[in-house]
This record gives C-alpha cells, sequence and structure tokens, in this order.
C-alpha cells in the first residue's frame, strides 16, 4: 500500500509541475520564455501556432512540438523541437525571422538552413538572436526539394 | 519502268555523302596533321613567325576555330608576345566557356553533332580534348603572371579549378552512357579488337596510372603558388595538396606543402622564392591510320569488313630535365607535374568507344548497301546478266567511303609533352640559370626582384632563342644586356620568361614586416 | 511503285536535321534566385555550407563565449583558418561572413588583422605625409590591439564509390585571450552531403 500512495504522490507532484511549465507566465508577456506582447496564448499549441510560419508550396509531414526560449545576457535563445511522426525521413529547410520592439524587422534575412530528420524521431533546433535588437522571431520551415 | 535496285542505293549513297560535304565545307577533307607538323618544324627551328604564318595561312576564315585560338596563343606565348597569346587564349576561353553552358544544359549534346554519325568526326565542330580546356586557362594565368598581373592571374588560376571540376561533373556518367549506347547496338567498341591497332601506346601504365584525362597538376601547383604568394594560405594548400595526389611520390611537391607554414611566417631576408616551369618537347597528335571494322549485316548476321580510319598516337621518347643548376653549383631538383604525353594518349583511349560507335552507325548503311550490291551482283551473275554498271556502282560506293574516311587528327599540337616545375630561395639579384636540354645545356641569366618570382623555359627541338624577363606589378623587362641563352650544337631551343612577384615589397608583405 | 527500303536512310537524315533544329531553339535561360536558398547543385563545398557555417559558429560564440556574453565588447583579431581538405574553399570568406555577424550583434569589436594591416599601415603613412594637416592626421602608435584572437581549421572527408559520394567536413574554431594563452571558446560544426550518381 505505502508504494501505492508514493506513486500517486509523485503523479501529483509531476502533474503540478507540468501545469507550472504548462501555464509558465513567469512574466507578462511572455509563454514559456518566449515574447508573446498582448495576445493571449494558454498552451504550447497557441504558442507554436503564433510562432511558426510554413512558406513555400511543399509542406514537410512534420508537427513542431514545442518552442520555449531564455536569455543569455541581453540576447534571446530559443528551442525549436521539430517531431517527424511518420516513418519515411523528411527533409526540410528552415530560418528565423527576427522582429525589433517596434515590430521591424530586426536583422537580415537569414539564409535557409537543411534539416533532416530520421522517421520518428524529433530534433531540436537551437539559435540565437543575432542582436538585443531582436524582440519576437518567427520560425519558418518548409519542405527541400 | 522498274528502278535498279543498284541504282536505287548508290543514289541513297551520294545524297548522302553530298548532303554531309557540303555541310561540312572542306573539313572533311582536310589534314591537320600536316598542316600542324609543318608550323611545329618552323616553330622548333626558332622561326615562330614563319610557323605563325603557316598557321595564318592555314585558317584563311573569318570565323577561327577553337583550335586556331589555342595554336595562335601558344605561339605568340613562344615568341614572348603575352599580350597578344592573351588576345588568342581569351578567344578560345570563350568557346570553352560556350560549349561548358552547352553541355551543363544537356549532357548528350557533348557526344558531338548529329551531323558526324553520317560522316565523319571531322565535321564536328572542334571542341577541344578536356585537357586543352584546362590547359587554356592554365596558359592564361601564366600569361597573367609573365604581364605582372598576379591578381588576375588569380582569377584565371580559379577558373581553372572550376572548370575541371565541371569537367569531372560531366564525364562521370558519360562514359557509362557510350558503353551502354554501344551494348545495344551490338558495336565493338573496344580497340583491341581493331586488328592490328597500336593498343601499347595508348594502353601502358604511364597512361592507365593518370586518374583520368583532364586533371591537371601544374595548374594546381601553380594554385598553390599564386595563393601563397597573395598570402593566401587557405587557398595554397589545397594546390599543393591537389598536385601531390595527382602525381605522387615527389619530395618536391611534398615539400612544398610541408613547408607552407613555415614560408609564410618567414621573415623577409631578402631572398626570393623562385619557381621555374621547364616546358619539353612537343605534344603527340593523332595520326590516321586505316583497319577494318566488323559490322554485322545480311539476315544471318554475317560480318563485312569494312575499311575505315581510327586516330593512332605514335610514341615518342620523354625527356625530363632532373635538375635545374642556379649559378653553376647549386642543382635544383626537379618535379614532372605535367605529363601532357600521357594525358593526351588516355584521352584517346577514353574517345575510342566512342569514336568507334560513331564509326559504327555511321558505316552500318554502307556495310548494307555494300552487301545488297554484291549479293544483287551474285544474283545477276547467276542469270547470266551484264553486271558491269552495278560493279560500277560497287566501286563508286566504296571509293567515296575511302574519301571520307579520315580519321580526326585535331587537337592543340603546340602545347609541350611534359612540364617539370623546380623551386628554389634564391638571393635577389641576378643569376645564371642552367638546364640540361637532353642532348646538351641551355644557359641564361635572370634577374630576381621581390619575395617571389616566376622562371619559364620552353625547350624546343632546334636551335636556341630567348625572350624578355617579366614580373609582376613589373612586366616584362629586357634581360640584362650581355646575358644569352647557349646550347651546345643541336641542342634544343630555349624560349625564357623571368617573372618577378615583386608587389607586396613596395612596402613588403604585412606578414613579414609586421612583428 | 512501291518506295524501295533503302530510302529509310534519307527520312533519319531528315529526322537527325530536325533533331539539330529543335535542339538550338532552347538557349540557356538566367533568373535571379535567393541567396540564401539551400543550395544543392554538386556535393562540393557550396554557399549554404558557408552560411551555415558561419552562422552557427557565430551563434555559438554569441551564447557560449563568456566574455562575449558578458557584454565586455572584448576585442578580437581573426587569424587564418587552415584549409585541411583538397578543396579551394576560402576561408576568409567563411571568417568574414561570421565577422560581419558578429559586428552586427555589437557583443564583439574587432582589431585590424594580418591580412589587413599592410593596408593600415599605408594609410598612417600617407596621413603622416607632408600633404596632410598633421593636427587632423592620425597619429602614429594609436591603434588598438586585441585581447583574444580566433582561428581555426576545416578539415574534410571523402569516400566514393561507384553510385554514392559522401562529404564530411568540420570546422573548427577557438578563441584564446592572448595575454594569459587560455582558450576562452571552441566548437566544432560539422556538414555531411551524400550524392547519389
Amino acid at each position: 500500500m505505502k508504494a501505492v500512495t508514493l506513486v500517486i504522490a509523485l503523479l501529483a507532484v509531476a502533474l503540478a509541475a507540468g501545469c507550472g511549465t504548462k501555464k509558465g507566465f513567469e512574466k507578462p508577456g511572455f509563454a514559456f520564455g518566449c515574447p508573446i506582447g498582448e495576445s493571449k496564448i494558454s498552451s504550447m499549441e497557441d504558442l507554436v501556432k503564433a510562432k511558426v510560419a510554413k512558406e513555400g508550396s511543399k509542406s514537410p509531414d512534420v508537427e513542431i512540438e514545442e518552442i520555449r526560449c531564455t536569455t543569455t545576457g541581453d540576447l534571446m535563445k530559443i528551442d525549436v523541437v521539430v517531431h517527424n511522426d511518420e516513418s519515411d525521413v523528411e527533409r526540410l529547410q528552415y530560418k528565423f525571422r527576427w522582429i525589433d520592439a517596434e515590430g521591424m524587422r530586426a536583422a537580415d534575412e537569414e539564409s535557409w538552413k537543411p534539416l533532416l530528420l530520421y522517421g520518428n524521431s524529433r530534433q531540436t533546433v537551437t539559435t540565437i538572436a543575432p542582436n538585443a535588437k531582436a524582440r519576437d522571431f518567427k520560425f519558418i520551415f518548409m519542405g527541400q526539394d | 519502268m522498274r528502278p535498279l535496285p543498284g541504282a536505287t542505293s548508290l543514289l541513297t549513297w551520294l545524297i548522302l555523302a553530298s548532303l554531309a560535304v557540303a555541310g561540312s565545307g572542306c573539313a572533311a577533307f582536310r589534314s591537320y596533321k600536316a598542316e600542324m607538323d609543318k608550323t611545329i618544324a618552323l616553330a622548333s627551328a626558332g622561326d615562330i613567325n614563319g610557323a605563325i604564318k603557316v598557321l595564318d595561312s592555314n585558317n584563311k576564315s573569318k570565323d577561327k576555330d577553337l583550335l586556331y585560338d589555342m595554336e595562335a596563343g601558344e605561339l605568340r606565348r613562344l615568341k614572348g608576345d603575352f599580350q597578344g597569346s592573351q588576345v588568342a587564349f581569351t578567344s578560345a576561353d570563350a568557346k570553352v566557356q560556350a560549349w561548358e553552358e552547352a553541355s551543363k544544359l544537356n549532357a548528350a549534346r557533348t557526344g558531338g553533332s548529329v551531323g558526324s554519325y553520317l560522316v565523319n568526326d571531322k565535321v564536328r565542330t572542334y571542341e577541344g580534348h578536356d585537357y586543352e580546356k584546362v590547359m587554356v586557362t592554365t596558359l592564361m594565368a601564366m600569361n597573367r603572371m609573365d604581364l605582372g598581373d598576379w591578381d588576375t592571374a588569380r582569377v584565371d588560376i580559379k577558373r581553372t579549378h572550376e572548370r575541371e571540376a565541371m569537367i569531372q561533373a560531366l564525364r562521370e556518367d558519360e562514359y557509362l552512357k557510350v558503353t551502354e549506347e554501344a551494348r545495344k547496338k551490338g558495336a565493338r567498341q573496344n580497340f583491341k579488337e581493331l586488328n592490328g591497332y597500336p593498343v601499347q601506346t595508348i594502353d601502358n601504365p604511364e597512361v592507365n596510372a593518370l586518374k583520368n584525362g583532364y586533371q591537371n597538376a601544374l595548374s594546381h601547383y601553380l594554385a598553390g603558388f599564386i595563393y601563397e604568394a597573395l598570402g593566401e594560405p587557405s587557398l595554397a594548400a589545397p594546390g599543393y595538396r591537389t598536385a601531390i595526389e595527382l602525381r605522387p611520390g615527389q619530395g618536391m611537391l611534398e615539400d612544398s606543402l610541408g613547408g607552407l607554414e613555415a614560408r609564410l611566417a618567414a621573415k623577409d631576408e631578402g631572398y626570393c622564392d623562385t619557381l621555374f616551369v621547364i616546358e619539353t618537347g612537343v605534344i603527340p597528335g593523332r595520326a590516321s591510320q586505316s583497319f577494318n571494322l566488323p559490322i554485322p549485316v545480311g539476315p544471318q548476321g554475317r560480318w563485312i569488313f569494312i575499311s575505315a580510319s581510327f586516330p593512332t598516337m605514335p610514341a615518342v621518347a620523354p625527356y625530363n630535365p632532373p635538375s635545374v643548376r642556379v649559378d653553376k653549383d647549386l642543382d635544383v631538383r626537379t618535379a614532372h607535374v605535367l605529363d601532357l604525353d600521357s594525358m593526351a594518349r588516355r584521352t584517346l583511349k577514353d574517345d575510342m568507344p566512342g569514336i568507334m560507335l560513331r564509326a559504327f552507325i555511321r558505316l552500318s548503311s554502307r556495310a548494307i548497301a555494300q552487301y545488297q550490291m554484291q549479293e544483287q551482283i551474285a544474283q545477276q551473275q547467276r542469270k547470266g546478266q551484264d553486271t558491269l554498271g552495278m560493279s560500277l556502282g560497287l566501286l563508286a560506293l566504296q571509293l567515296g567511303g575511302a574519301v571520307t574516311e579520315q580519321a580526326d587528327e585535331r587537337g592543340w599540337r603546340t602545347l609541350p609533352a611534359h612540364v617539370t616545375v623546380a623551386r628554389a630561395r634564391l638571393s635577389r639579384g641576378q643569376h645564371n640559370i642552367d638546364i640540361s636540354t637532353g642532348q646538351g645545356r641551355a644557359t641564361f641569366d635572370v634577374n630576381l626582384a621581390g619575395p617571389h618570382a616566376l622562371v619559364t623555359a620552353r625547350l624546343l627541338g632546334g636551335r636556341p632563342f630567348t625572350t624578355p624577363a617579366s614580373s609582376p606589378g613589373m612586366p616584362a623587362a629586357p634581360l640584362p644586356a650581355g646575358s644569352k641563352s647557349v646550347a651546345a650544337p643541336g641542342a634544343d631551343a630555349v624560349q625564357v620568361s623571368v617573372v618577378n612577384f615583386d608587389y607586396p615589397v613596395a612596402v613588403s608583405t604585412p606578414r613579414r614586416t609586421v612583428p | 511503285m512501291t518506295l524501295p527500303t533503302r530510302l529509310r536512310v534519307p527520312s533519319a537524315v531528315i529526322a537527325a536535321g530536325l533533331a539539330l533544329t529543335l535542339a538550338a531553339c532552347g538557349g540557356p535561360k538566367t533568373k535571379y534566385g535567393d541567396a540564401g536558398s539551400v543550395e544543392t547543385v554538386t556535393n562540393q563545398f557550396g554557399s549554404t555550407d558557408l552560411q551555415m557555417l558561419a552562422e552557427q559558429m557565430s551563434q555559438s560564440m554569441l551564447s557560449e563565449a563568456p566574455v562575449i556574453s558578458s557584454g565586455n565588447l572584448p576585442i578580437v583579431t581573426v587569424q587564418e583558418v587552415k584549409n585541411k581538405t583538397s578543396e579551394y574553399i576560402d576561408t576568409r570568406a567563411i571568417t568574414n561572413r561570421m565577422r560581419a555577424t558578429l559586428q552586427k550583434s555589437r557583443k564583439v569589436r574587432f582589431a585590424t588583422d594580418q591580412a589587413e594591416m599592410q593596408k593600415q599601415i599605408d594609410e598612417i603613412q600617407r596621413q603622416q605625409s607632408e600633404y596632410y594637416d598633421q593636427n587632423k592626421s592620425t597619429e602614429v602608435g594609436k591603434m588598438v590591439g586585441a585581447g583574444f584572437r580566433v582561428t581555426g581549421e576545416i578539415t574534410s572527408i571523402v569516400k566514393e564509390d561507384k553510385k554514392i559520394k559522401d562529404v564530411y567536413y568540420q570546422l573548427f574554431l577557438s578563441m584564446t585571450n592572448i595575454q594569459t594563452g587560455i582558450e576562452e571558446w571552441s566548437d566544432t560544426k560539422e556538414i555531411r552531403k551524400t550524392t547519389e550518381k
């Protein structure tokens, strides 16, 4: 019986912790560390929807699972988890677009970076803002031809 | 009225032949070998102007072809007319670039225009052998260096390795295509099956040791030297490295790569890093020779032997100077970086399957016509009919074939057969250079200035002659008075140019003066 | 009258002529492209490789090198990045791109490097000449030396058989404190490219 209570207790803690990160409103205007401005974002799905854009006609069969942000010094650092839930290999290309406090482009357009995802695999794409002016971003991806 | 069967096939053939000849002008009857043998004999005897005159008289048309541009460029270079040489090479280069564009667009087109399936390889537009395309920009780079413009030489040398990479990509699958097509058509495409073909001349260890017929260690070594002189070690290193990969086991090349860091770090102590480029001999030309090509005809698939001409290459004994003697007592060892002789043979060997396939297709219709006519003659003879007209037709057919069937002998003939390089750290100022020519010794003086210099010499059969020395930033200065080149009687002619790379010396290179 | 079968040959001539005419029609076309697009024309070192390596390296420096992320505006000089491949890779093109990215981040400043030194000296000496107003001219001995130097090398492994060509590139860079000789940051970035023939 003791073991069962322990499991329940652990589950409760895990759930609470999970909810904690899920809400993740450590500061107003931020979700999961990422800037969201005035928009209402209550879940990871909402955040992904707000920050990710598909371009081009070939859309690869992948899912953006998570986006998390933090800062190093005054530069924004971002992790994007890409998930390929099919068994086929997916080849995509991505880039980040940086936006400053006024909503203007904060840096030159990045070049496309190729990415290979094996079947049923996840990969974390990481990046750091090119300068301190960059206050917001978009993750852009498309299929490789 | 029933048409005479023999007459019809004769007519067909005449249409075909006249069509092809009309399309090609006189190209089908021109012997490039005969033309160039004369030109080279004059150049070897030291009469470069005479050689150019002969070349011009053989190319009177206003639109000069690639071959003319290449030969003219090299002859003018021999004369020391680097500016004029550059004009000719620039024109040649434009034609090679057009070929590059076209081949990138359609890899199949590189197999040659359709015309040659019908008559002869000779009527095809001359597109240049691959090693020639690489040599055009290599020599352009050397001309630029001779003119004192090492910065633009860098551009030419960069284009050389880009061109080489492009050719490599193109050739990789092309060979497979030809083999496949030959297999489908049932053609014999191995030159070893041509009775009496001098197999040894194009199938020997030297030829087979080459990775391919176009990669050129001289251009890569030169790239290393130019990039090093311009202070770009990250680009110099792959130049030396590729040269070593292409011509392995030569200490001189390995030292160039191994010592790169040390040379760049060294302080300027008044020395001149001198590169000697010594060109020897003349590249072998293709010579047309007749062989019997077996072609299957008739319902039983009988083999008919049709006389056809194929290019061959006579063997030539190589000569390379083992060392360069400086100031009578210092022997600088050489490295044999470029074996154009073997590259020409390798190119012929690689071309043979395609040449044989085209000959096979071209001659098949003639073989069929010949076979049918022979059959008819035999038939009519059996019936006791007159076969005179028919026999005349057969004769005309065979004669017509003999006239149009001359192998394509074209190729850049004024190129040297071999190139060796030597490198020495010499004090700036005047030096006496002495090179063994195989038959005697050729000596000349050079005046070295600046931290880098290029000295080129061409040993060409005949009597000696020299051209002015030159240097970057300070182009072609005449050799100091009193200096002349001397050779033993009967020795090779020597054409010399000296280039001193001087511009970093203006205030010396950064890494030399700045602690 | 029936056409003799042998006359088939001229029809081949006509067909061939037609093919030639058709082939002549399609000329090369030039268009402007996206300089940042993924380039896979050949498997030699290309524009995408250069962009990726430079971008990833500068990102790594911005986030992983404490002297930079602390916002102290360190002064850095870029030394030669050794090319250990057999390909003509201009490593200065990689470091130049990194320099431009880092410069714009306003986290790093760059001191004159070896390759630029001569031009720097030339200009100072020119301003020292009698033609210039000496009160407004640059003085000798005022250049600021770098506190850190960046250097590295690029290597490649190429494997090839009849069907596949595989190329692997690795760029290694490090940043060293010139005064102390302590390596403050280093990183490797790699690229693998495979071409099926």
